[in-house]
């Protein structure tokens, strides 16, 4: 577990705004997790659910159906806590708040910072690498985000931030 | 191994409480995964004969290549082993479930599990990222199918996905299924009997890893086409099965059933709440395929009516306890209510054989459930093993139950719900005849494709899309009964293999009409160009694996899968085609729906014999005996197969 976040790392920066978001209406939602496998597709090139940066609560026995993801919050308290300026950047074109890879030194400030963030799924630790991921709102991709577009249920949708 | 395989396969020794790990590569290429893989370790594993209780029978859970991918409806499970269902004598087949069980198993680090030996004492089996656990399930034994779940999920984790047994499972009851979530169910073979005599409660599984995919942009492109079209073009026309009165009173839910599904399917509509009439508290439910008769259908041949609330009781109370549904709606039910008609048997120890009454349904279920006194121990042998023990209803049950101990399914006849019409079920016939089981709830394709879409597209569509398809439109002509079906039973039982083997969903694959494609043939349009729905599978293998293989090699493997599967069948049972054509008479009968012709039909036996001909031929075997030939498993690179069998004078 990483430790709390100092004082001195949380000095407010200047960040951009937020453009866009992935919005959740989890009615819809049928469990599927379709979302989470074109996740870690399209980032890792695997199959993985808990690689996803969009995670699916599920409950088949009470059918309580929940979707966590980054909400690209105005004033994020991920990179106000990260102790590393270039490790979460922010995009110019979608505002998307991203973890850049090679810059996380896996200090977890951020998933310790995240309000959002139960049970580590909206900013998730990646054990193996000591990294941590989150959605990017899949910046680099023509289309917008993997997981809005294979929905089957228009459980998510990319809008432009609340 | 790198890609679509995890390459482990587990193997736990209830006996001895020992586990091991083989290597899911001796089998994959030539195999597939699933049925195929299954199918193969039956084979070495699962001789000579035994009974399905015995210690040495294997359980077999296999997943296959695409399971846990995002290939679409694949988070899907095999079930395989000698079936205590399979009646007379119980033999080797298949079943299969969806959920996210066998996506979970691979993120866990295994292709699929062994199960062999007994355990002492009720045991259930823990994988969690690759460690497994045989635990004490002194606490879950006796506890029904939902709360098994939530227990093993306190003890563990929320995120475990479990597979288990209730009470029939306990209690070998042969009609017994292994269930994961809410009603995703290992239903046809009574497989959760053997889970039940190995002392087996539940097999949990839990992983954090992943399956690695060779071709990840081409899997993400083909996914995204084919949920497009799988949105706009629905693969078999049905109709949802909430009725809206009653969602307005209960409420309704979405839940999927296997993982990955993106198919606009009314199965993954559930009532959210339903008050209970026996049970103290809401219930919540799928409501589909059969479990919408349980409250009887008016104007149906199960016009029977308990009410709304205790027919939806009763389902959610089968799934619980762990009975088939299909085998309790179209088989137990209505072959006991016809016993009361004719006056052969009026009551279930006091309680009336009557369903409009909900207390006879809550009877029942517990009565098989707990194999409750002389009449329960036997209905929970199954239909006609119950009509042997009672001595009683034999000629009534022949009207349910086909010839290898399964009730009627899209056949036209035991099963009065499914509107099949002649000559459709001509080729159920010849799919039947020549498999162990109902092998239509893994190939719905051609029997429900046909009759569905008959009334959606014209008839003039269908010949060309058959014609296409299958080589000539003979195949679905109305005009001719008894030509050209051998061929599209072939087609047929190979996609069913290939489905089972991937595994895929069998309401999604193989795709093949189409409302939104102009010419009603479903097609993608994709970078590499126009890929049709019947190649879908293909494409997807590729994608995910990378190996090279070819639709015809991949052909090849599935009829090496059905080869592998009958010559189980003859080594085992001397299975032949005397055998095969033990289901004429169940096609004599007169079927229940008026097709094209516009009166009702029956099978002419000396043209389908001509058929079975046609069907020996095609398939290579030798069509006097039924059996595969040295030339066709030589053919297949079965010759060890095709050695053993000649060692017995069997080929």
């Amino acid at each position: 577990m990483p430790e709390k976040a100092t004082i001195a790392s949380m000095v407010a920066r200047n960040i951009p705004q937020s453009r866009f978001e992935v919005a959740v209406d989890a009615a819809k939602c049928t469990g599927c997790g379709s979302c989470e496998l074109i996740c870690s597709l399209y980032h890792d090139g695997v199959n993985s659910p808990s690689l996803s940066r969009i995670h699916v609560v599920r409950d088949p026995l009470s059918g309580e159906n929940s979707i966590e993801v980054c909400r690209q919050c105005q004033g994020p308290e991920c990179m106000q806590v990260c102790p590393v300026e270039e490790a979460i950047v922010v995009d110019e074109k979608t505002g998307a708040r991203v973890i850049v890879e090679e810059e996380c030194i896996g200090c977890g400030n951020c998933f310790l910072a995240c309000p959002f963030n139960v049970e580590g799924s909206v900013i998730k630790h990646r054990p193996k690498e000591n990294i941590y991921a989150k959605c990017d709102l899949c910046y680099r991709r023509e289309k917008g985000p993997a997981c809005v577009e294979i929905c089957p249920q228009n459980a998510l949708s990319y809008i432009e931030h609340r | 191994m790198t890609y679509g395989w995890i390459g482990k396969i587990l193997r736990v020794d209830l006996s001895s409480g020992k586990t091991e790990v083989e290597d899911t590569s001796r089998y994959a290429k030539k195999f597939i995964g699933g049925r195929g893989i299954a199918t193969a370790i039956a084979w070495n594993e699962l001789h000579p004969v035994m009974d399905p209780f015995m210690p040495e029978n294997r359980l077999i859970f296999m997943t296959g290549p695409l399971t846990g991918t995002l290939a679409p409806a694949s988070g899907r499970t095999v079930v395989c082993g000698v079936a205590p269902q399979a009646y007379p004598t119980p033999w080797f087949t298949r079943s299969n479930m969806g959920g996210q069980w066998g996506s979970e198993l691979k993120y866990a680090g295994f292709d699929g599990v062994i199960i062999q030996g007994k355990a002492q004492n009720p045991v259930y089996i823990y994988i969690n990222d690759g460690e497994v656990e045989v635990n004490d399930a002194k606490d879950l034994w006796g506890l029904d199918t939902y709360s098994t779940q939530r227990m093993v999920w306190n003890k563990h984790s929320r995120d475990a996905k479990v597979a288990c047994i209730g009470p029939a499972g306990e209690r070998l009851a042969r009609i017994a299924v292994i269930l994961t979530e809410t009603e995703s169910a290992a239903g046809q073979g009574g497989f959760g009997a053997v889970m039940g005599s190995k002392n087996l409660k539940a097999i949990a599984v839990h992983g954090t890893g992943d399956v690695k995919i060779a071709r990840p942009d081409e899997l993400m492109e083909l996914c995204l086409k084919m949920k497009e079209e799988m949105l706009t073009a629905e693969h078999i026309p049905i109709k949802p099965s909430l009725n809206p009165e009653h969602v307005a009173l209960y409420g309704q839910r979405l839940q999927n059933c296997s993982h990955a599904c993106f198919v606009q399917c009314p199965l993954n509509h559930y009532y959210e709440s339903v008050p209970g009439v026996v049970s103290p508290t809401v219930l919540s439910g799928q409501f589909h395929c059969i479990a919408p008769i349980f409250p009887g259908a008016p104007k149906t041949f199960y016009d029977w009516n308990p009410g709304f609330r205790a027919g939806f009781e009763a389902a959610v109370l089968s799934n619980k306890y762990g009975i088939n549904q299909w085998e309790l709606i179209i088989g137990t039910v209505p072959w006991l209510r016809a016993m009361k008609q004719r006056g052969v048997l009026t009551n279930l120890d006091g309680v009336e054989i009557n369903p409009d009454n909900p207390d006879f349904w809550f009877t029942l279920i517990k009565k098989i459930a707990y194999r409750d006194g002389r009449l329960g121990n036997a209905l929970a042998e199954g239909g006609l093993k119950a009509a042997d023990i009672l001595k009683i209803g034999k000629k009534e049950a022949s009207e349910f139950w086909t010839p290898y101990g399964y009730t009627g399914h899209w056949d036209g006849r035991g099963d009065r719900i499914n509107p099949i019409f002649f000559p459709v079920w001509i080729v159920a016939a010849i799919q039947l005849a020549t498999d162990t089981r109902d092998p239509f709830s893994s190939s719905h394709g051609y029997v429900a494709g046909v009759s569905l879409w008959s009334n959606v597209l014209k008839w003039d569509d269908i010949y060309r899309i058959a014609d296409k398809l299958y080589g000539s439109d003979k195949a679905v002509n109305l005009q001719t009964p008894y030509e050209y079906k051998a061929q599209p039973a072939i087609w047929h039982q190979h996609r069913s293999v290939l489905k089972d083997s991937l595994p895929l969903c069998d309401w999604a694959f193989p795709r093949i009409y189409s409302l939104s494609s102009d010419d009603h043939y479903v097609k993608i349009t994709t970078s590499k160009g126009t890929i049709y729905g019947p190649s879908f599978e293909h494409h997807l293998f590729t994608a995910v694996t990378g190996m090279d293989l070819t639709q015809s090699d991949l052909d090849r493997a599935t009829e090496r899968i059905f080869n592998l599967e009958r010559a189980i069948q003859v080594r085992s049972h001397g299975r032949s085609r005397k055998e095969d054509e033990s289901v004429i008479p169940y096609f004599e009968m007169t079927e229940h729906f008026v097709g094209p012709t516009g009166k009702r039909e029956n099978l002419d036996r000396g043209k389908f014999m001509k058929l079975m001909d046609e069907y020996y031929v095609l398939r290579g075997w030798n069509s006097a005996t039924g059996r595969p030939t040295k030339e066709k498993l030589a053919e297949l690179g079965l010759d060890d197969v095709s050695r053993e069998l000649e060692k017995l004078d069997l080929i």
